[in-house]
C-alpha cells in the first residue's frame, strides 16, 4: 500500500473513530449547572459529558438564546475529564438570562437553565437563599430543592433565584462516586433543575475534605479563589488536590467571607492574613462570614472551639453574622453582654446561625445551655433552608422547615404550597425570623427611662411608659427606636411541626434554657416569657419600639406606652438601647 | 438630759431611719363620696420595671367606711407583701407585680401614707411603681375609679420610685391625690410619745 493509500486509510480510521466518539457514545453525564464567579456581568456554566467533544453553549434574554453562543471544548484543569466550563461575559447586571447546552449546535440537548445576573455593585437591596449539609441523602436533598424551587415560584419571590450560599458537606466524602450519586444524579430532577438555575457559592465541609485536602469539591465548584493570597494551594505530589479553599464574594450590598477551617488559619498563615485584610478592606455594609462547623451551635456535632480564636477578628470588623452548618438542624446562638459571654471568646451581638438541615440526617439540638454547647438562644431539629433579604439598613433572615420530607422517595409539593394540603406532601413552616438593623446607637446622647407600670388583672397585661430624653446639644432626626436589650423577642419564633424530633416526649419549644448564657454562668440570659405586645419591630432577636418618627430636639423628651404580656409574673428587666435609623 | 432634748433625739432618730435610703412620703387620699355605701376592693400593687430592690410601705390607713377582710386569693403574687390593713403593709418588688387586695365598704374617704425606699442606682433606667386601685369585685374586673382608663382601668394613682432616686406621681382619676409629705409616722409618734412618757416618769421618780 503506497503512502497515499495508507494516509487515506488512516484518515478514514481517525474519522471513523471520531464519529464513534461523538454521535455514538457522547452523552451528558453531569447536566449543566451554574456558578457565580464575579463580576456581575458574568455567569459560569459547567457540565460534563462522556467523550471528547466540543459542545455548544447558547444564551439570551429569552429562550431563543440569541444573545450569544460559544463552542466550548473540554477544560484543561488537572483532574477534569470531559468537563466543560464556560464563563459567559458581557452580560447586563440584574438581568434574567436563559441558556442551553447542546452536544453540538442543533445537536443533542444536554440541558437548559436560567439565571439572574448579580445586581449593580451600588445596589442596597438583595435577596438570596442559604442551605448546608446536603450530603448522604439524595432523596431528601431533592425534596428540599423541590421545596426551595416552589418557594421561589411563589408570587414576589422570583428574586431569590439569583444566588444560594452553601456552608459545606455537599457530599458524604471526597470521592467522585459520591458526587455522582448524591449531587449529579440525573434522576434527581429537582436537584438538577435547581442548580441549573441558581448559582451555589459556598465552602467545603469536613465530609468534602480528606485530611485538609479536597479534590472533587474544588473540581466541581471552582470558586474564584484568591491564589495570590495563597488560596487553592496544591497538595504536594498531586495535580488536582487542594487546601486553602478560602475566598470571598461581593453581591450587591453584601460581602460574604468563606473560611476554609480545614486549612490552617493560625496567625501568620496565608488564610489568616487574607481573612484579616479581607474583612478590613471591604466597603460593603453587610458582612457575612461563612464556614462549615460552628463556633457556637446547639449540637449535636461538636463546636469548632479552635475557631473561636477568630471571634475577636469578627468583632473588630463589625461582622454582622456568622453562618455555618455541620450540625444538621437550625440553631441560633450568641451573647449580647460580657456577662452572658462568661469569659468565652464570642463576638457580642452577632448571631451565630447554624443552618445544617439541607438534606443530611437530622441531629437533635441541645437547648440546655448546660453542656457542651453554650450561648444557645433557639434551636430546632429540621430539614430547612434560609432566606436572606437585605433592604438597605435591614437584613431579615428566615429559616423555613420543609415538612413531610422523605429520605426514600421524591415527595410532591402540597397543593396549597407553601401551606399544607392536609396530606403527606411537602410544605413549609417558619422556624424563626431574625432581623438585623444598621441603625446608629445614640444611647450616649439620650436617657431612656421606664415607669408608670401597672398590672391589669382583667387584661393580664402590664402597661407602662418609656420616656426618652435627648440630653445632647444636637437634635436627633428621623425615626428613633428603643431596643429592649435583655428580652427575647418571641413574636418572630414560629411553631413548626416537631416531626423531626426524636426526643421523648418530642420537643415543643425551640427556646433555650437561659438563652445566650452558658454552663455554670450565673447570668440568667435573656428574659423569656415576657412579650412587648406593642413592639414595632425587633433587632437581633430582641423587641424594639418606635418612640419617634420625627426625631427629637435637644433637651426634648418623648413618652410612649409599653405593654407587656408576662404570664409567669417575672420581674421585667431590660437595658433600653436607643437607635436613630 | 432634758425632756425637750430627748424628744428631739427621738424625732431625729426616726427621721434618720426613714431617710437612710432614698425615700419619699406621700399622703394618698381617695375621695369616695360618690361611691359611699358601695362594696369595693382596695387593690395595691408595687410593680418594678428595671427596678433595683425596693419597697413601698403603707401606713396610717384611715377611712370613714368599713374595712372588711383581706383577700389573698385574687392577687397575682403576694409573696413579697407583708402586713394587713389597717396596720402597716409593706410591698416588696421581688416579682413582676407584688399586690395586695382588701375588701371594704366605702365611706367618703380613704387615706393613708405611703413611702417608697430603695438603694438608688444612679444609672438606673427604671424603677418601681406603687399604684392604688379601686374595684367593685375581688378579681379586679369592675373598675370603680378611672373607669375608662383602658389597660389602666381601676387604677387611680401611681407613685414612681425611680432607681436614680427621683419620684413622680400620676393621678389617673380626679378623686385621687397624692401629696408629698414628710410626716412623722403616727406609729412613731406613739412610740416616741411612749418613750417620752417613760422619760417623764423617770424624771419624776428621780
Amino acid at each position: 500500500m503506497n503512502f497515499n493509500k495508507k494516509h487515506l486509510l488512516s484518515l478514514g480510521l481517525v474519522s471513523a473513530l471520531t464519529l464513534l466518539g461523538t454521535t455514538a457514545f457522547a452523552a451528558n453525564l453531569k447536566k449543566p449547572y451554574i456558578l457565580y464567579q464575579m463580576p456581575n456581568t458574568t455567569m459560569t456554566v459547567l457540565w460534563q459529558d462522556d467523550a471528547v467533544e466540543t459542545n455548544t453553549l447558547s444564551w439570551g434574554t429569552d429562550t431563543s438564546y440569541s444573545t450569544g453562543t460559544a463552542q466550548v471544548a473540554e477544560e484543561t484543569r488537572p483532574g477534569t475529564v470531559n468537563q466543560h466550563q464556560y464563563k459567559i461575559t458581557g452580560l447586563q447586571p440584574d438581568t434574567r438570562y436563559y441558556y442551553k447546552v447542546e452536544g453540538s449546535a442543533g445537536g443533542t440537548l444536554y440541558g437548559t437553565g436560567s439565571f439572574i445576573t448579580a445586581p449593580d455593585e451600588s445596589a442596597k437591596s438583595i435577596r438570596f437563599i442559604g442551605q448546608g449539609d446536603s450530603r448522604s441523602q439524595p432523596f431528601a436533598l431533592n425534596n428540599l430543592m423541590k421545596a426551595v424551587t416552589g418557594f421561589i415560584a411563589l408570587p414576589g419571590n422570583a428574586d431569590y433565584q439569583r444566588l444560594a450560599i452553601a456552608n459545606g458537606d455537599w457530599v458524604n466524602s471526597d470521592a467522585d462516586s459520591n458526587w455522582v450519586t448524591e449531587w449529579f444524579d440525573n434522576t434527581k430532577t429537582d436537584i438538577r433543575s435547581y442548580v441549573a438555575s441558581t448559582p451555589m457559592d459556598g465552602v467545603k465541609g469536613n465530609h468534602d475534605n480528606s485530611s485538609g485536602y479536597t479534590t472533587y469539591y474544588a473540581k466541581y465548584y471552582p470558586n474564584p479563589y484568591p491564589t495570590a493570597a495563597g488560596a487553592l494551594a496544591l497538595k504536594a505530589g498531586t495535580t488536582a488536590t487542594y487546601n486553602n479553599l478560602f475566598w470571598s464574594l461581593d453581591y450587591g450590598p453584601v460581602h460574604v467571607t468563606y473560611i476554609d477551617q480545614y486549612s490552617s488559619y493560625a496567625p501568620g498563615t496565608a488564610q489568616y492574613n487574607w481573612l484579616v485584610s479581607d474583612l478590613a478592606a471591604t466597603t460593603k455594609p453587610w458582612k457575612v462570614v461563612v464556614f462549615h462547623a460552628s463556633t457556637y451551635s446547639a449540637g449535636s456535632d461538636g463546636d469548632d472551639t479552635n475557631m473561636r480564636a477568630l471571634e475577636p477578628i469578627f468583632a473588630a470588623n463589625n461582622v454582622d453574622l456568622t453562618w455555618h452548618g455541620h450540625s444538621h438542624n437550625y440553631a441560633r446562638a450568641g451573647a449580647y453582654t460580657t456577662s452572658q459571654a462568661g469569659g468565652d471568646s464570642i463576638a457580642l451581638n452577632v448571631p451565630h446561625i447554624t443552618s445544617g438541615g439541607g438534606g443530611a440526617p437530622i441531629y437533635q439540638p441541645d437547648l440546655s445551655n448546660n453542656g457542651s454547647w453554650p450561648h444557645v438562644i433557639t434551636g430546632w431539629p429540621s430539614y430547612e433552608f434560609m432566606t436572606f433579604d437585605v433592604q438597605d439598613k435591614t437584613l431579615t433572615m428566615t429559616a423555613y422547615q420543609v415538612t413531610n420530607e422523605s429520605t426514600t422517595a421524591i415527595v410532591p409539593l402540597s397543593a396549597n404550597f407553601p401551606a399544607t394540603d392536609g396530606t403527606s406532601n411537602l410544605f413549609l413552616e417558619k422556624i424563626e425570623t431574625t432581623v438585623l438593623n444598621h441603625f446608629t446607637n445614640v444611647s450616649n446622647q439620650v436617657t431612656a427611662t421606664a415607669g408608670n407600670i401597672v398590672y391589669n388583672r382583667a387584661s393580664k397585661l402590664y402597661t407602662g411608659s418609656l420616656t426618652v430624653t435627648n440630653n445632647g446639644a444636637s437634635a436627633l432626626s428621623g425615626n428613633l427606636d428603643v431596643v429592649l436589650d435583655g428580652i427575647l423577642y418571641l413574636q418572630n419564633i414560629g411553631t413548626p411541626s416537631n416531626m423531626y424530633s426524636t426526643a421523648s416526649p418530642k420537643i415543643t419549644s425551640m427556646v433555650a434554657t437561659r438563652p445566650a448564657s452558658s454552663k455554670g454562668n450565673a447570668d440568667p440570659g435573656l428574659l423569656t416569657g415576657v412579650t412587648l405586645t406593642n413592639a414595632t419591630g425587633s433587632n437581633n432577636g430582641e423587641p424594639m419600639i418606635r418612640v419617634s418618627s420625627s426625631g427629637l430636639a435637644s433637651g426634648a423628651s418623648v413618652t410612649v406606652p409599653i405593654t407587656f404580656s408576662n404570664p409567669n409574673n417575672a420581674k421585667i428587666t431590660f437595658n433600653p438601647v436607643t437607635y436613630q435609623e | 438630759m432634758s425632756f425637750f432634748k430627748i424628744k428631739l433625739l427621738i424625732i431625729s432618730a426616726i427621721l434618720l431611719a426613714a431617710s437612710s435610703a432614698f425615700a419619699d412620703f406621700y399622703e394618698v387620699t381617695l375621695d369616695t363620696s360618690s361611691l359611699t355605701g358601695s362594696s369595693a376592693y382596695l387593690y395595691l400593687q408595687y410593680t418594678p420595671v428595671n427596678g433595683v430592690a425596693s419597697s413601698a410601705t403603707v401606713f396610717n390607713f384611715s377611712t370613714d367606711g368599713l374595712l372588711g377582710a383581706q383577700d389573698t386569693v385574687n392577687v397575682v403574687n403576694g409573696s413579697a407583701v407583708t402586713g394587713s390593713l389597717p396596720g402597716t403593709v409593706v410591698l416588696g418588688n421581688a416579682n413582676g407585680t407584688n399586690d395586695y387586695n382588701h375588701a371594704l365598704t366605702l365611706g367618703s374617704i380613704v387615706d393613708f401614707i405611703v413611702y417608697t425606699a430603695n438603694a438608688a442606682n444612679s444609672t438606673g433606667t427604671g424603677g418601681s411603681t406603687f399604684s392604688v386601685g379601686l374595684f367593685g369585685d375581688a378579681a379586679g374586673l369592675t373598675p370603680l375609679l378611672n373607669v375608662n382608663g383602658g389597660l389602666t382601668a381601676g387604677t387611680a394613682l401611681m407613685i414612681n420610685q425611680f432607681d436614680n432616686g427621683a419620684t413622680s406621681t400620676l393621678s389617673l382619676d380626679s378623686t385621687a391625690t397624692a401629696n408629698a409629705t414628710t410626716p412623722i409616722p403616727a406609729a412613731a409618734w406613739l412610740l416616741g410619745s411612749g418613750i417620752m412618757g417613760l422619760a417623764g416618769l423617770r424624771r419624776k421618780q428621780a
